[in-house]
């Protein structure tokens, strides 16, 4: 009485990083002096260091010349050199020619009308005969080489990265674009780990840790000063004194999306973690690296949120330019952590030194935003409290305009064989609704916890994607979401019988969420098929 | 801080619906020369107008093609405004009045007044009851509807059950087998939410502001419960009336739409085999 | 009841398929869907509400080391929908949660299709059930006389009624009358879909325009047809082409008026394009409405001022103005009524006062044609004998005189006194010999005309007035008439080339004899009747003549004929002849004082005595009656008609044809416009103005 498919349920480790590595390989690999440093008792039995990094690490060859990562990309991994050197190119960085860069996979109009025929009336159908050990890697290694790199990069001074240097480890964690562009100046093994591995290998051993730490402020802090607007023009001694005397600061929790769901909204501002608070004096320049922090002022008995910040944006810079420029002046506002924010905070001696001197118009006050009427502030406190600040891409609906036809739905569905990927209901405010449709968040709490990798961001744009292929339907990524946008689905086969785990007979299910009709030419589908303009992505 | 994105509609339409006036006016001052001249423009008319009407059916098809890149629909959609206006005036051009003769010539024009008449008063309908749905304040997706209504209907069970469970009184139960039942059995008052008249909501808190008077503290936050269910079913009423007649509408203007395009074709065969 | 704020999560909120056409039934009635949903076609796919599994597992039995193999069926039932059942399947492994099947209900979008298709349908159905008027699928047939009677009968062919006349002529053929694609057959209809065919060809399968109904094929083209105006304007060969459906559309219902003409439409051929008749109609003719040459010669300013007013004619004047003569009305033209209505009263003795003499009796130059023509009458001749023996006497004493003088020179005293007394006996002979032929014949007046008659001269091809030259004809000529009555005149007449019959209708014989032999007796015919004005053919003293018997008499007007026939020819007499017949005041009848007679280099020597009576303006039809009722009583026809001041010419009088000037001025279009204006009467071009020339029905059709 079988009416369903048996599948075998994907485990964990069902797709290595790479399926190519042998034992033989892996007893190589743990001689290299950083890994042989790894403690292998302190991981526990579930996930063995020589499964990590037996699955989720893969040796690499490059050719000197060749670019290991590209600067603005996402990754995932961190790369380790074991043998060879390697350049990190930055200030200036390499152009996009030289970098070999090519879009992704234009967006096909053949794939957008093979979707007309592809459409089924059975939800969820996948051609299972693609599941099998098909080894999924979000990009094969494409050598792409950096032409004339002697020349190119001869003649300057670039930090060299040699054996047992790690690189990349900030960007696979911190699901931030890489700040630089790496290049082998000579013929380099490396081991790239993904950052599942890498994600474990912190966890569990204190070394690489504390190395990955110091990397961060080694490295990529420079980056993110140089990208900063306010040093513009800075030296790079400038720069560097500021990046030596720059302090770190975490506030909330990088696992934010969980206790969110649990807290009731009212309650939420009163678990904000204060990062400065409205009248004490100012201690530096605060800069967001990560995150988002809320900026409120005491508005009776309670706080009124002014404005909110991302990444990039700083704080307290008007109070500590009206110090410079005489007379000691308090925070004007208080800023707290939404959630979760890496901070960096300045001196203000570094300041004063650099960076006043060469301002000729005091800047702009957040108190500007106190003029704006009292009730006005319903829209923006709801995306605050809700925090759908995070979204790059949110579907938000106007329902004065919205006829609720399901349009944008059919236009999904149209785009994914049949199937949508979001549903027409969400919070709404006053007027304004932001529907379950992922919001390709710039915090993307999602991405936490995948044990296979599936759920990525793209190499350019950053939208986040599941890879079909190689979720194991787990309902991490559904469950972390703190806006209820992924949905696991129950997948069948070509015939319509639902695909069942052979060894358990339960429905095998993969996440599925809003790709930004990734592959289709034109863009969302959901907001070119509105025919009254109610639905729009944005960007909060 | 929210992005919005420039809304160029508008003036697309504007142009559109200015092309469009040009057009019928160049036509009609052709069809008056030619008819001036002993010859007749109806041929040419007619094809326009054709085109046009098939111009107008092409939305409902590019409304499954979303997979494509064909042009944002809120384009299309005022495309096909200013084309169903222009139309209209074509069909005034060809006809060379409103009405027709003869019997299969008069259903014509009536599913064309009816199609077109439709097409504008579901144009500004849509353009009125979004609001009317916002305002309502609770939100709900129309296929959900029943099984919101079957939930409230177990709540309002459970509720009448609890508060004769905690009260050992009758009233509760009675209350709603003799009132509520019906109430909660399918969607209540739908003219009246249509309208946006108040009748459902009086009708609410009349009966409760009387049973209210008939039950005692113990009961009372089984009424509550009882309450809030019904307030709730009002606002879902009120969407499914809306919804549906949202939904009504276009249901009638496309296959309106579709009779009279099989009967344009009709018409199309007729003129070739008899006029020309 | 707060709002549940897990609505929207992801575990119990699962994706909406509007896309779909159908949609579980247990979900749309109360939302609990059963986890497999409906097929494709719409069938319930539900029922149970999972498969169970097998599960197998290796039990060893740790005493004897035996395995066994346990197998469970277990229930498989996703979390969404409740998790495993408490039940469990059955032990064959079949489901224990069976429900009945749901009735999957269409989505909105397949719901929508369904109605648009069905009435897709309906209008399909509708179209071919009610499909031709003329027998088609299903519809009215024709009753027992072939009559298709399509009224009240919805028709999904027919564009509307046709305007009454058409469906009564076209009831029997139906469609096919006028529209060649029609058919029964669906071959032929895609047939006619590709065809070309113009409707106007069939119009002229009814209607002509002036082509002869004899040899008029309906099928064959009339090129006249589709000409403008259809006719053939010579000097306009580039006049364009009409077609009937151009101005006339059919299928607008009974009462519907299938000619409409705007003015606009005129213009489109009409290379002369003006705004409206008050703004800048071309002008009138110059000579309008007198174009045509006259007929009749009426001086109107004569008649109205002088002659009607006159106290010896007042009462024979007409009483009612200008239509008391003008009553006939003539493809908008009033013309006078006949002459009996409005001339005869006054001009009608005039006409049969006015006689011709045939022919006269003239005086003869040889005394013995005249002996013959008297023998011939039958006359007795007593004065022969005296004559004779006065003769004979004569004859006797000739030559006893001869004797007497020859005598006398020879002194013979006894043969002269012989001579003498045979001579005084021959003188008493001769003297009762005359004295006996005075008694008989008194010559002291001969009893005849001068001359020959002018017609007598012309038939006889012989000089009037020389009696040398025409005795002999006009002896032998009166010889004959005296035995034989009007032969003679009658060979003349054939001689010269006239119908003698007509020419000499009620001439007796009898009176010609009777005539000719008075003459010949050299006494003067005596009538026994005075002949009266109109008597027709008389004889009186030394004539034949003729008095017209009335207007327009036949035998006067033969003789006209005759001369004008005969006028300008070399024959002798004949210039006298047609002078004579022509003449206005000497004339027989009278006739050219007021008809017109041709002009001498005319090429057709023929009278027009009627007004004609053809159109001389086709395209344009005015009527005269709706103007003469509004007029003012004073004025009258004069508002519009106005006649020349007495001495007045008109300008161009010169280029009129015929011999007379108009004594009307033409009508100025500033009349017409005093009322034909903006604000005032219709001044459409349709009003005045014709399209069809010579519109006739085919005779098959009748």
């Amino acid at each position: 009485m079988d009416l369903a498919t048996r599948l075998a349920r994907p485990q964990r480790w069902d797709r290595p990083f790479d399926p190519g590595m042998t034992a033989a390989d892996l007893e190589q690999l743990k001689l290299d002096p950083v890994v042989a440093a790894i403690d292998a008792d302190a991981f526990p039995g579930t996930i063995p260091l020589d499964g990590i990094l037996a699955n989720d690490s893969r040796i690499i060859h490059y050719k000197a010349g060749e670019i290991v990562v590209r600067e603005g990309d996402y990754g995932n991994s961190a790369f380790l050199i074991m043998s060879g050197a390697c350049d990190v190119v930055v200030n200036p960085p390499l152009t996009d020619a030289q970098l070999g860069r090519q879009t992704e996979a234009p967006a096909s109009i053949g794939r957008a009308i093979s979707q007309l025929w592809k459409r089924t009336v059975v939800p969820e159908v996948r051609d299972v005969s693609r599941y099998g050990n098909i080894a999924v890697t979000e990009t094969d290694h494409q050598a792409v080489f950096l032409q004339d790199y002697g020349v190119v990069l001869g003649g300057r001074s670039l930090p060299r990265l040699g054996a047992q240097q790690m690189f990349g480890e900030l960007a696979a964690l911190g699901r931030t674009p890489r700040a630089a562009s790496v290049v082998c100046v000579e013929d380099a093994e490396v081991l790239e780990i993904r950052w599942q591995g890498l994600r474990e290998l912190r966890r569990f051993d204190a070394g690489w840790r504390r190395q990955i730490d110091t990397n961060y402020r080694a490295n990529a802090l420079i980056s993110h000063l140089q990208d900063t607007p306010l040093f513009d023009g800075l030296s790079d001694d400038a720069l560097q004194s500021i990046a030596d005397a720059t302090l770190f600061e975490t506030y909330g929790s990088f696992d934010w999306s969980s206790s969110f769901q649990r807290a009731e909204s009212d309650a939420r501002l009163g678990t904000e973690p204060v990062i400065a608070r409205e009248g004490e004096y100012p201690d530096g320049l605060l800069l967001i690296r990560a995150g988002f922090g809320r900026v409120s002022v005491r508005q009776g008995a309670a706080e009124r949120t002014l404005t909110y910040l991302s990444a990039g944006d700083h704080f307290g810079l008007s109070e500590l330019y009206a110090g410079f420029k005489g007379g000691g002046s308090p925070m004007e506002a208080t800023l707290r952590a939404v959630g979760y924010a890496d901070a960096l905070r300045v001196p203000t001696k570094v300041l004063e030194e650099h960076v006043f001197p060469r301002m000729n118009k005091a800047p702009d006050s957040f108190l500007q935003f106190a003029a704006r009427p009292l009730a006005d502030d319903s829209l923006q406190e709801w995306a605050i409290e809700e925090r759908f600040i995070n979204g790059t891409m949110a579907m938000l609906i106007d329902l004065d305009k919205c006829v609720r036809c399901d349009d944008c739905v059919r236009a999904c569905a149209s785009t994914h064989g049949g199937n949508p990927r979001f549903v027409r209901h969400g919070k709404i405010n006053d007027h304004w609704m932001v529907a379950n449709a992922c919001m390709h968040c710039s915090d993307p709490v999602c991405m936490i916890g995948c044990p296979t990798g599936a759920i990525h961001r793209t190499q350019a744009g950053g939208s986040v994607v599941i890879n079909d292929d190689s979720c194991i339907g787990c309902g991490t990524c559904a469950n972390s979401c703190p806006y209820n946008n992924i949905r696991l689905v129950e997948i069948r086969d070509l015939s319509g019988a639902p695909v069942q785990d052979e060894a358990t007979g339960q429905p095998i299910r993969k996440a599925t969420k809003c790709d930004l009709c990734a592959g289709i030419p034109g863009g969302p589908a959901c907001e070119r098929a509105c025919p009254h303009g109610a639905l729009q992505r944005v960007d909060f | 801080m929210i992005v919005r994105t420039v809304n160029s509609v508008r003036p697309f339409g504007y142009t559109l619906a200015a092309i469009g006036a040009a057009v019928i006016a160049g036509l009609a001052y052709y069809s008056h020369q030619e008819h001036l001249k002993l010859s007749d423009a109806t041929f040419v008319t007619g094809w326009v107008l054709l085109t046009a009407m098939v111009s107008l059916a092409l939305f409902n098809i590019r409304k499954r093609l979303s997979m494509m890149p064909m042009g944002r629909a809120a384009y299309w959609l005022a495309l096909h405004v200013v084309v169903g206006l222009f139309a209209v005036g074509m069909f005034i051009v060809h006809t060379g009045g409103i009405w027709a003769t003869g019997f299969y010539e008069q259903v014509m024009a009536g599913l064309f007044w009816a199609t077109a008449l439709s097409g504008v008063f579901g144009w500004l309908y849509q353009r009125a009851m979004p609001r009317r749905l916002t305002r309502i304040g609770y939100e709900v997706v129309y296929e959900r509807i029943p099984a919101e209504i079957a939930a409230l209907r177990e709540e309002a069970e459970e509720a009448a059950l609890e508060g004769v469970g905690a009260s050992g009184e009758p009233t509760l139960g009675r209350f709603y087998s003799e009132t509520m039942q019906d109430f909660f059995r399918r969607p209540r008052f739908m003219i009246s939410h249509l309208l946006g008249a108040g009748a459902a909501q009086q009708w609410v808190d009349l009966r409760f502001r009387t049973v209210r008077g008939l039950v005692g503290a113990q009961e009372e936050p089984a009424l509550a419960r009882l309450e809030a269910a019904a307030r709730r079913k009002l606002s879902i009423d009120a969407h499914y009336a809306i919804q549906r007649s949202l939904k009504l509408w276009v249901a009638v203007h496309v296959v309106l739409s579709a009779a009279m395009l099989t009967l344009a074709v009709w018409h199309l065969i007729l003129v070739h085999v008899y006029a020309r | 009841m707060t709002e549940d704020k897990n609505r929207f999560a992801h575990d119990r909120s699962p994706y909406e398929r509007p896309n779909f056409p159908f949609r579980c039934g247990r979900e749309a009635a109360f939302g609990k869907p059963c986890p497999r949903g409906p097929s494709a076609g719409g069938d319930c796919q539900g029922i149970s509400d999972c498969t169970p599994f097998r599960t197998r597992k290796i039990v060893t039995n740790a005493e004897t080391g035996e395995e066994t193999e346990i197998q469970r069926w277990e229930c498989r039932r996703p979390q969404h929908a409740g998790g495993p059942c408490a039940e469990g399947p059955r032990p064959d492994g079949t489901c224990s949660c069976i429900h009945p099947p749901c009735a999957p209900k269409p989505t909105i979008r397949r719901q929508r299709g369904r109605w648009a298709m069905l009435a897709v349908a309906a209008m399909v159905a509708m179209a071919l059930a009610f499909v031709g008027a003329a027998g088609g699928i299903i519809g009215p047939k024709p009753d027992a006389d072939g009559i298709l009677s399509h009224v009240g009968w919805p028709s999904s062919v027919n564009p509307g009624p046709l305007s009454g006349k058409h469906e009564q002529f076209t009831a029997k053929d139906g469609c096919i009358s006028c529209h060649v694609g029609h058919s029964d057959t669906l071959t032929g209809w895609a047939g006619a879909l590709f065809e070309r065919t113009t409707i106007s060809e069939s119009c002229v399968s009814c209607h002509s325009f002036g082509e002869k109904q004899a040899d008029a094929d309906p099928k064959a083209q009339s090129p006249m047809a589709f000409a403008a105006h259809n006719t053939k304007f010579p000097n306009r060969t580039d006049a364009p082409t009409a077609t009937c459906t151009g101005c006339h559309t059919e299928h607008k219902g009974v009462d519907a008026s299938i000619t409409p003409m705007e003015d606009g439409q005129c213009s489109a051929c009409h290379t002369t394009k003006f705004d409206s008749f008050s703004k800048s109609h071309p002008a009138f003719g110059a000579n309008f409405p007198h174009e045509s040459a006259r007929t009749i010669k009426f001086p109107h300013g004569k008649h109205l001022e002088t002659h009607f007013v006159d106290q010896r004619y007042i009462d024979k004047a007409p009483k009612n103005g200008c239509v008391s003569c003008h009553t006939d009305q003539v493809d908008g033209r009033l013309l006078p009524g006949s002459f009996e209505n409005g001339c005869a009263a006054c001009h009608e003795l005039a006409i049969k006062e006015q006689g011709m003499v045939v022919f006269g009796l003239p005086e003869l130059s040889d005394p013995e044609l005249t002996a013959e023509a008297r023998d011939s009458c039958g006359f007795p001749v007593p004065q022969l004998e005296p004559a004779r023996a006065t003769l004979e006497a004569l004859a006797e004493a000739l030559p006893t005189m001869q004797a007497l003088g020859e005598n006398a020179e020879s002194g013979n005293l006894n043969g002269v006194m012989t001579a003498v007394e045979a001579l005084g006996e021959a003188q008493a002979a001769i003297a009762e010999a005359q004295d006996e032929l005075a008694e008989a014949v008194d010559m002291s007046e001969a009893v005849s005309l001068d001359s020959l008659s002018p017609i007598a001269a012309f038939l006889l091809a012989v000089p009037a007035d020389d009696a040398d030259e025409y005795s002999e004809a006009a002896a032998a000529f009166l010889i004959a008439a005296a035995a034989e009555g009007q032969a003679p005149l009658a060979e003349a007449i054939d001689a010269k080339g006239g119908d003698a019959t007509a020419l000499l209708a009620g001439l007796s014989p009898e009176l010609v004899t009777e005539v000719t032999c008075a003459w010949a007796a050299n006494t003067e015919y005596e009538p026994k009747q005075d002949p009266e004005p109109g008597a027709g053919w008389t004889a009186q003293e030394l004539q034949v003549s003729y008095l017209p018997t009335g207007h327009a008499d036949a035998v006067t007007k033969e003789w006209i004929a005759l001369g004008l026939a005969n006028r300008g020819s070399d024959d002798e007499g004949a210039e006298a002849f047609a002078d004579l017949v022509l003449s206005a005041g000497d004339g027989p009848g009278r006739c050219f004082k007021c008809h017109v007679a041709p002009a001498a280099d005319a090429e057709k020597q023929v009278v027009q005595w009627a007004i004609p009576r053809v159109d001389v303006r086709p395209f344009t039809a005015f009527n005269h009656d709706p103007h003469l009722n509004v007029l003012d009583q004073g004025a009258g026809c004069a508002t519009c008609h106005r006649q020349l001041e007495p001495g007045a010419t008109l300008a161009d009088g010169q280029s009129r044809p015929g011999p007379h000037a108009n004594d009307f001025k033409p009508i100025d279009q500033a009349t017409c416009k005093d009322c034909h204006r903006p604000g005032g009467v219709r001044q459409d071009c349709a009003l005045c103005h014709r399209y069809h020339s010579n519109p006739s029905i085919r005779k098959r059709t009748m």
